[in-house]
């Protein structure tokens, strides 16, 4: 089961890492999420976009 | 720290009890969705005289209720019993509802078999099923009700046990579903009990279609935030736990469960874009209440990579996107719900192009509709379900998920995935053609766009082939899992930590009376003039239709 | 509740992309006319021949002005009533010249039904008691399906036309 889920044994160390940094008041890196939200927005706004052209062409 | 509790025995049996119904339904549902997709290919005729819009309207009744509503009361229960706790009482009490929901289960089954109620699952007046299909509906939505109350007990009773603290995330959501659930259901449970019963008893002749229609959609888009919010309840609470994460913000969470119950019900007329009966004026109205509630899915989209990546470079994974390196894409409990997440990302653009006003007439009643909800139930809330099954089942039955049934979790979601992005792709595609859905297979006389149409319904029925053997996979691995004996242990619940400090989710937030206030209020908002309008306005009523649907 | 600098960025421009979206459709609802169908005039399902549209002689094609023309259409499980030809046979293909602006109204005298034109903007839900109208420039010429999108029936697939844009 351990190779399957590689996550359980390190479980309780990363419980404290986390910790550790929760309780400074920087804010966490999150620039990965940034971009891929951001991503999703673009998906969203070029769809839209592709359908109301649509409707103007018909 | 999160308390948590254990499921007894008893709880475990009434939970399954409820996923037994599920898993059942699926393999039958998802024959019934085979069939059609060849069907519709041209190539296959149903056997024994039986009509294709039978084998429809058993598809959207036994998936899109019978599936879902049990097994997302079933989880919910389970989500209760590990949060708050269940009482005898009350676990009694679910009981009752569950065989409630199961008399009006096989009530209303038994007469799609009969072919007295071809009238799919949206049942639109003035086609009229026997009576006993409506009481069947009727009684599995009073089912339901039950449960709302044994989850607002049991949360209740918690907070009455443990004064000014917090309620436990699980259980606060769980309650909002119910909410939306129950708030909306009075509209369907309305029509149904005193337009069609009454009417396909012959005690009045007559039927308002519009009014029918309105209190229809007014549950009717609530219930698929009722399908999806079960899924993101997984994604908030137990995602994090499996990747080694914690949740990316309990109050962010709370938030977009709030804003679910207030923006998920006052926009059924985005279902009703095209109806000649309301005034254009209110139907863009609602359009815009339905564009807030996808504000709520936008935040879930932020929390969910802000789990993965902090949970990355926590272990130690750096770059950009190198967190995404670190999620246990070998373990099926993450993999299938983050397909499911992936898959609502077109779900959702396709939904906003749906709800946006005069765009609908390029697609509405397409078989665009039919590509995006089996992108958004049939994909994401469907592959959550079956993510939390592999480790829901084995937690019940004191079993483990075992590296087979892992491995075997893995290729069926591939299969899912596979399959369906070539049926819903297809299927998106004709839709934009002006392929209409809900239809037989027909040449329509031979026109050159309907032969274009052919070619996406093969693709169809290839995905729609996939998409079975997925199911007969999936319901394989259910059996194994359910019954089959594994390894000394027990499967872990899963339950995430908070990853934000306690104080930091506001108090306002548990102020029941505040938001279940702000959505009634948005509600007679959005629809207390347009339905005193179309009253008003009412042609005469419609006698019942028996002969068009074969009931006589 | 403390939300991230990057959630509070992408949060406005999801909801600015949503604002745009509705701008733009409440511009083109409210000002150009585009409104989904929302006809509001209502008439008795059980006697549509007592509304001038829906008369027998009616149905069908009719020019109206130079390059303006109206579509009068029943339904009924499972059919579209365009009416009838010189010679008395029941239409089944209408021809309109490109470039025309053509006003389709619609009503059924049974249940339910849909009025789409494929591969068009028109498409409207038929429900009795009501008229449904759309009014719209063809000015693709090919041969358009007109279909029935929503179910009424048993037969449903089988309800058809054709429009022909030339």
């Amino acid at each position: 089961m351990s190779n399957t889920k590689p996550v359980k044994e390190t479980d309780t160390n990363l419980r404290g890492i986390a910790t550790d940094k929760e309780s400074s008041s920087h804010e966490p890196n999150l620039k990965g999420t940034f971009i891929a939200v951001m991503g999703i927005g673009v998906i969203i706004v070029v769809s839209w976009f592709g359908v109301w052209s649509l409707f103007l062409s018909r | 720290m999160i308390k948590k509790l254990d499921i007894s025995k008893p709880e475990a049996r009434l939970i399954m009890s409820f996923m037994y119904v599920a898993f059942a339904s699926l393999l039958i549902g998802g024959l019934m969705g085979l069939l059609q997709t060849l069907v519709r290919s041209g190539t296959f005729k149903l056997p024994f005289g039986i009509g294709y819009y039978q084998i429809l309207t058993v598809h959207g009744v036994i998936l899109g209720l019978v599936l879902t509503t049990f097994f997302i009361i079933g989880f919910q229960y389970a989500l209760m019993s590990k949060s708050v706790g269940m009482s005898n009482g009350q676990r009694k009490l679910a009981w009752v509802g569950y065989w409630i929901m199961m008399i009006g289960t096989v009530l209303a089954a038994t007469m799609i078999l009969l072919g007295k109620a071809n009238v799919l699952y949206t049942f639109y007046a003035p086609l009229q099923a026997h009576p006993l299909y409506y009481i069947g509906l009727a009684l599995f939505v009073v089912g339901t009700w039950i449960a709302c109350f044994v989850n607002f007990h049991q949360l209740a009773k918690w907070k009455k046990q443990n004064p000014g603290e917090k309620s436990p995330l699980m259980a606060f959501m769980v309650v909002i579903n119910m909410l939306i659930w129950f708030i909306s259901t009075l509209g369907v449970a309305t029509t149904v009990l005193f337009q069609f019963i009454p009417w396909s008893l012959g005690m009045v002749d007559e039927i308002n279609v519009l009014v029918s229609r309105t209190l229809f959609w007014y549950f009717g888009h609530p219930l698929v935030y009722f399908w999806l919010l079960p899924a993101y309840m997984a994604w908030y609470t137990i995602i994090p736990k499996i990747i080694g994460g914690k949740i990316f913000s309990d109050a962010l969470a709370r938030l977009s469960f709030l804003l679910f119950l207030l923006f998920s019900i006052p926009v059924g007329f985005h279902h009703q874009l095209t109806e000649p009966g309301i005034d254009p004026f209110w139907k863009y109205i609602q359009v815009v209440l339905t564009f807030a509630v996808a504000i709520p899915s936008l935040l879930t989209a932020f929390s969910m990579f802000a789990t993965f990546e902090m949970a990355g470079r926590a272990k130690g994974y750096s770059g950009l996107f190198g967190w995404f390196k670190a999620l246990p894409w070998k373990d099926v409990r993450f993999l299938a719900p983050f397909i499911g997440m992936a898959a609502f990302i077109p779900g959702g653009a396709g939904g906003l192009i749906n709800a946006s006003n005069q765009l609908n007439g390029v697609i509405h009643n397409t078989i665009w509709v039919t590509g995006h909800f089996h992108l958004t139930v049939a994909t994401t809330v469907m592959l959550t379900f079956f993510g939390i099954s592999y480790w829901l089942i084995p937690h019940l039955t004191g079993k483990k998920l075992t590296p087979q049934l892992n491995r075997l979790g893995i290729i069926q979601t591939i299969i899912w995935t596979v399959g369906m992005t070539i049926m819903s792709g297809a299927m998106h595609i004709a839709g934009l053609l002006g392929a209409p859905r809900r239809s037989d297979y027909s040449v329509y006389g031979g026109t050159e766009q309907a032969q274009e149409w052919i070619g996406y319904q093969i693709a169809q029925a290839i995905g729609g082939t996939i998409l079975f053997i997925g199911i007969l996979l999936m319901f394989y691995i259910f059996i194994k899992l359910a019954f089959n004996s594994s390894p000394e242990g027990v499967e872990e619940f899963p339950v995430a930590e908070y990853g934000d400090h306690d104080g930091a989710t506001p108090k306002v937030f548990e102020n029941w009376r505040l938001w279940i206030g702000i959505a009634v209020v948005l509600i007679l908002f959005a629809y207390t003039i347009p339905l005193i309008d179309i009253i008003q306005n009412s042609p005469p009523g419609s006698p019942g239709f028996k002969w068009p649907i074969g009931n006589s | 509740m403390h939300l991230h600098k990057y959630e509070k960025i992408w949060i406005a421009f999801g909801t600015g992309s949503l604002l745009v979206f509705l701008t733009i459709l409440g511009i083109g609802a409210f000002y150009q006319g585009t409104q989904p169908p929302s006809c509001l005039v209502t008439l008795d399902p059980a006697n549509v021949q007592a509304h001038e549209s829906f008369k027998e002689e009616n149905l069908g094609l009719h020019q109206v002005g130079e390059n303006e023309y109206v579509v009068n259409v029943l339904a009924t499980a499972f059919n579209y009533d365009l009416g009838k030809d010189a010679e008395g046979n029941t239409v089944r293909k209408i021809r309109i010249p490109a470039g025309s602006k053509v006003t389709f109204q619609a009503t059924t005298s049974d249940v339910v039904h849909g009025f789409q034109l494929a591969g068009t903007n028109v498409n409207m839900m038929l429900e009795p008691g009501y008229i449904s109208d759309y009014v719209t420039t063809l000015n693709t010429p090919g041969e358009y399906t007109l279909l029935c999108n929503e179910y009424c029936g048993l037969g449903h697939h089988l309800m058809m036309a054709v429009v022909e844009v030339y």
